[in-house]
């Protein structure tokens, strides 16, 4: 047998979903630092994490990542998108690029996602259930309705999330996102 | 049957049963090139005389299984440093195989010493932290004591750090045991009020199963198999403590619904029965029979059909047949609360259907009215509500808890809704 | 001795089933500490494109693929494994992944034995438990047509049987673009097969709660989903579907005892060189009939796996055996196109035919006679001389 006729395969690199994924985080990433400081039910499940708290959440095997720590004024701070080679208290991640993919896209909501088994998360799982609760509100926020509905459970009704809590604290979000 | 766009199922055990299961061991052992097991209990299961019937049954004639040593003080709470020790003991007299009789606490000990004596080592901490086990593990077998848990189908193990009070959990499918044997002279003695809530949280693994967001093809069928067997031999196990058919029948339908839970995960029941469990130290399986009926309330409007496919296996065809598709879900539910009036009976009251009737051995009363925030608010931190179909914040456990209190059916029109029908 | 009641049941597989379930593949191996899987296919996965699909969702992964080897044709030789030996340890290779149908899963579990066992010549490990110990991690992608035995815990190189528990699959994984019907006339043999072994796993004599679960989902979805792919080839949906039955009838099948139309269909098969799944589906209904004119039990509960909860509890007790077997039998009218009604067409000499039964009845464990085997295949509708 000529065994060069099967060669060793190396896996390839998929560059457009990664640089999408990358950039979803960033946004995100910057969205919940921004919220933080804008929604009061944001800054109280931050509040009740523990101090030096921090949590990465990404792609296997080798990203992109996005990191958010805690600061020292208890607020949520984004720290980027590479990971460092310590643990972290909470590591929510997604199995592989296609799954986070779906993930990005909307077309599966979190908790979908979770009950296909596409994540894996290390750590305390009350801690990733605040996160995945940050997440959903600053979705509402950074996102339409028609795409939000997509991605969680229930949509708010008005009696529980009032409309000029809602648009105000978007634009505020907006542009603490986009500036430095 | 419902094929969902993506799911993953794994039972990766090997079950044995029948009413001489635990002859059955030695040779299965055997296979698996062990010769000399340890075995891993608590006081109660000694205590129930459960560990002398092992014995005999695994060292009878034929067997060449010899038994390097017993523990048998496993605490409720398993904690790392009672696993740091067995682990030795096991080292010691050079066994090469753990069986492990008993409940919950019992088989993830055992658990954490089978990771420590196949990966090496001497402290369990070491070990700490995600994906830590990737290869196969010393023989395990697991013997439940009780038909309720369905434990032994499980890949988690959940171990305390009592000085740092954190409860680490190890997740692998090499933590599945090898074989589970399911013997009804291991459940023959359980007092009648045991059998009727374990054999509800049994029960409610097996609906949560069916109608939660992980629900896959074979979590389906093994979810039914396990309401239809409980559903016809509960009472009998109940009343009749001793017909070893209806207990072998329990044992199975246990370990079915173990099967089906733990590969579509559980949702509203089994999050609040946790975070009830853990703020009032009720017994899980309390917990979960009280709760059932309004887990499927709350979840009506989204996963309404699955619930009234329920009825077939809970009453049977003739009943199901008869009842116009519209009304299966309500009769679903009706049916359960039924069978919870039942179970209350035959027990004296011991099985309770409202969160205040539930009682200490002295007779208080273990989840006081006020604890109701308190248990709203730790359930925000339980796992299983992402899996539930509905959302659920902190003022819907409030609804809910409140209604489990008093014992009354949830007013239906008062459940916040989402948009559509559940998707798989 | 184990009383009556005793049963046993044992299925190592994991499946990952649905939408981007290769993707999933690199998780599962690193949680065997694997990262260099040898990949076996057949010739046919790289001629349709699958090739592509496979290897593209290893992308960001840290697997590397020590070879992607798709020259299986037919069936599994032994000199071909000892060929795939070499390539996996010069390659450095830790797990074996093997796409196709068929040979390919046989050819991929001998090379396991090979590699794992370190035994030379592995033919000598044919029968029933002679492994030891568990082999190397071997995943597989089933594509759509599976031959029966390919998820079960057999294997067959070189016409010899080789059976044990560490020879199934670890991970079974169903995705949509490699369960694609290509060829309908495979398909729907493969989807007989499963349902012969489905249907004969869950009878009364050896049922059990476990192995119903596996069984009975199968025949369920084979029922809804064949009639699907008959119409609509193109259908995904139901193409997984049959895919995911064929894989649970193969765990039941794995823990049963061979029914009477397994060991007919395999022996005709053998005999006249047709393929199993054609003369398991032209036997099936029949093999019913024959149980029920005898008064030999007929699960009911085969009604509520066929039609679902409604047919089945709305049609009276006495009836559901009749009932099965009519729902079957539309199923083999809607399939008339690729499985013939009767045997009577197949022109097979009588004699092909009694050595037929004489074999079934040889390898049957359950009390069937040569005479009942002949009367299956007289009213499989070729009259015995």
């Amino acid at each position: 047998m000529n065994i060069n006729k099967y060669p060793e395969i190396k896996p390839g690199k998929k560059y457009i979903k990664r640089i999408y994924i990358a950039v979803m985080l960033w946004i995100v990433g910057r969205a919940i630092q921004a919220a933080c400081r804008v929604d009061r039910e944001i800054k109280k499940e931050f509040a009740e994490l523990p101090e030096h708290f921090s949590f990465s959440l990404g792609v296997l095997p080798t990203g992109p990542f996005m990191i958010i720590s805690k600061d020292g004024e208890g607020r949520a701070k984004y720290d980027g998108w590479k990971k460092g080679r310590n643990s972290l208290p909470l590591e929510m991640n997604i199995k592989n690029i296609e799954a986070a993919f779906k993930v990005f896209s909307f077309q599966e909501s979190t908790s979908v996602a979770f009950a296909r088994e596409r994540f894996i998360v290390n750590g305390d799982l009350g801690y990733a259930l605040a996160i995945v609760r940050v997440l959903n509100i600053v979705e509402l926020y950074l996102l339409p309705k028609i795409i939000t509905k997509l991605a969680v459970k229930r949509y708010h009704k008005w009696s529980e999330f009032s409309p000029v809590r809602k648009y105000v604290n978007r634009v505020l979000i907006y542009i603490r996102t986009f500036t430095f | 049957m419902i094929l969902p766009r993506y799911s993953e199922f794994c039972g990766r055990v090997k079950t044995l049963s029948g009413a001489s299961a635990l002859e059955a061991i030695p040779g299965e052992l055997k296979k698996l090139n062990a010769s000399k097991a340890l075995i891993i209990t608590d006081r109660g299961v000694v205590a129930a005389g459960l560990i002398k019937i092992v014995k005999a049954a695994i060292t009878g004639k034929g067997s060449r299984l010899t038994i390097g040593a017993v523990f048998d003080d496993t605490p409720p709470d398993s904690d790392y440093k009672v696993v740091n020790a067995v682990a030795k003991v096991y080292k010691e007299k050079k066994c090469d195989a753990i069986i492990a009789v008993g409940g919950g606490s019992v088989l993830d000990t055992a658990k954490g010493v089978n990771i420590l004596v196949s990966l090496g080592g001497d402290n369990l901490l070491d070990y700490e932290g995600a994906g830590a086990v990737k290869q196969r593990l010393k023989p395990l077998v697991a013997v439940p004591t009780t038909a309720g848990t369905g434990s032994e189908m499980t890949l988690v193990a959940v171990i305390a750090d009592h000085d740092r009070h954190v409860k680490m959990t190890f997740v692998s499918y090499f933590l599945l045991p090898d074989i589970a044997v399911l013997d009804p002279r291991m459940t023959k003695t359980l007092p009648a009020a045991i059998t009727a809530f374990t054999g509800m949280d049994a029960m409610t693994h097996a609906v949560e199963a069916y109608f939660c967001l992980g629900k896959n093809p074979l979590s389906d069928t093994t979810a039914f198999k396990a309401i239809q067997l409980i559903s016809n031999n509960i009472m009998n196990a109940v009343k009749n403590p001793g017909d070893m058919e209806s207990r072998l029948a329990m044992a199975n339908a246990a370990a079915l619904a173990g099967i089906a839970f733990s590969n579509s995960m559980v949702g509203l029941v089994h999050n609040l029965g946790h975070a009830t469990g853990a703020v009032c130290h009720v017994p899980h399986g309390v917990c979960m029979s009280i709760y059932l009926p309004y887990g499927l309330e709350y979840n009506l409007h989204k996963v309404g059909d699955l619930i009234g496919e329920i009825l077939y296996p809970l009453a049977g065809a003739e009943v199901f047949a008869k009842t116009p598709k519209k009304q299966r879900p309500l009769a679903t539910i009706e049916y359960i609360r039924g069978m919870n009036e039942k179970l209350k009976k035959a027990t004296g009251g011991r099985h309770a259907t409202a969160l205040k009737d539930i009682v200490d051995r002295e007779g208080k009363q273990m989840v006081p009215r006020d604890a109701i925030p308190v248990i709203a608010k730790n359930a925000m931190g339980d796992g299983a509500k992402i899996y539930n179909p509905e959302e659920q914040s902190y003022e819907d456990n409030i609804m809910v808890i409140e209604a489990a209190w008093e014992g009354v059916p949830l007013d239906l029109k008062k459940i916040k809704k989402g948009p559509k029908k559940q998707k798989f | 001795m184990q009383k009556k009641d005793f049963y046993s049941f044992f299925n190592q597989s994991k499946y990952l089933a649905g939408a981007r379930a290769l993707e999933h593949i690199p998780v599962d191996l690193k949680s065997y500490d694997a990262a260099r899987p040898l990949v076996l296919a057949t010739k046919d996965v790289t001629l349709q494109g699958l090739k592509k699909t496979f290897i593209r969702a290893f992308y960001d992964s840290d697997i590397t693929l020590g070879g992607f080897y798709d020259d299986i044709i037919d069936t599994a030789g032994i000199d071909q494994i000892r060929d795939l030996a070499t390539l996996f340890h010069d390659r450095g290779c830790d797990s074996i992944i093997a796409v196709g149908r068929g040979a390919v899963m046989n050819a991929a579990k001998g090379l396991n034995m090979a590699v794992s066992t370190g035994v030379s010549d592995i033919l000598s490990l044919a029968g029933e438990n002679t492994l030891k110990h568990p082999l190397k991690p071997f995943f597989t992608v089933p594509t759509a047509g599976s031959c029966g035995y390919d998820m079960a815990n057999i294997a067959v190189i070189e016409q010899r049987m080789f059976k044990s528990d560490y020879l199934f699959p670890e991970v079974v994984c169903l995705d949509p673009r490699m369960t694609a019907v290509t060829d309908i006339q495979k398909t729907v043999e493969s989807a007989f097969v499963a349902l012969a072994h489905a249907m004969e796993a869950s009878e009364t004599r050896h049922q059990n709660p476990l192995n119903d679960a596996y069984s009975l989902a199968a025949i369920q979805f084979i029922h809804e989903n064949l009639p699907v792919t008959l119409k609509r080839p193109g259908s995904k949906h139901a193409a997984l579907a049959l895919a995911y039955a064929s894989a649970m009838a193969a765990a039941a099948f794995s823990n049963a005892p061979s029914g009477v139309v397994h060991n007919l269909g395999s022996a005709l098969s053998q005999l006249t060189g047709l393929k199993p799944g054609l003369c398991m589906g032209i036997i099936l209904p029949n093999a019913l009939r024959y149980k029920i004119e005898k008064k030999i039990p007929v699960r009911d509960e085969l009604v509520l796996a066929q039609a679902g909860i409604d047919v089945y509890s709305q049609t009276p007790d006495k009836v559901r055996a009749a009932k099965a077997v009519e729902i079957l039998g539309g199923l083999t009218a809607l399939a008339g196109k690729y499985i013939p009604a009767s045997l009577a067409g197949l022109k097979i000499p009588g004699y092909i035919l009694e050595d037929a039964a004489r074999r079934a009845e040889s390898e049957d464990s359950q009390g069937f006679t040569y005479n009942d085997y002949k009367s299956i295949l007289t009213m499989s509708g070729m009259g015995l001389a």
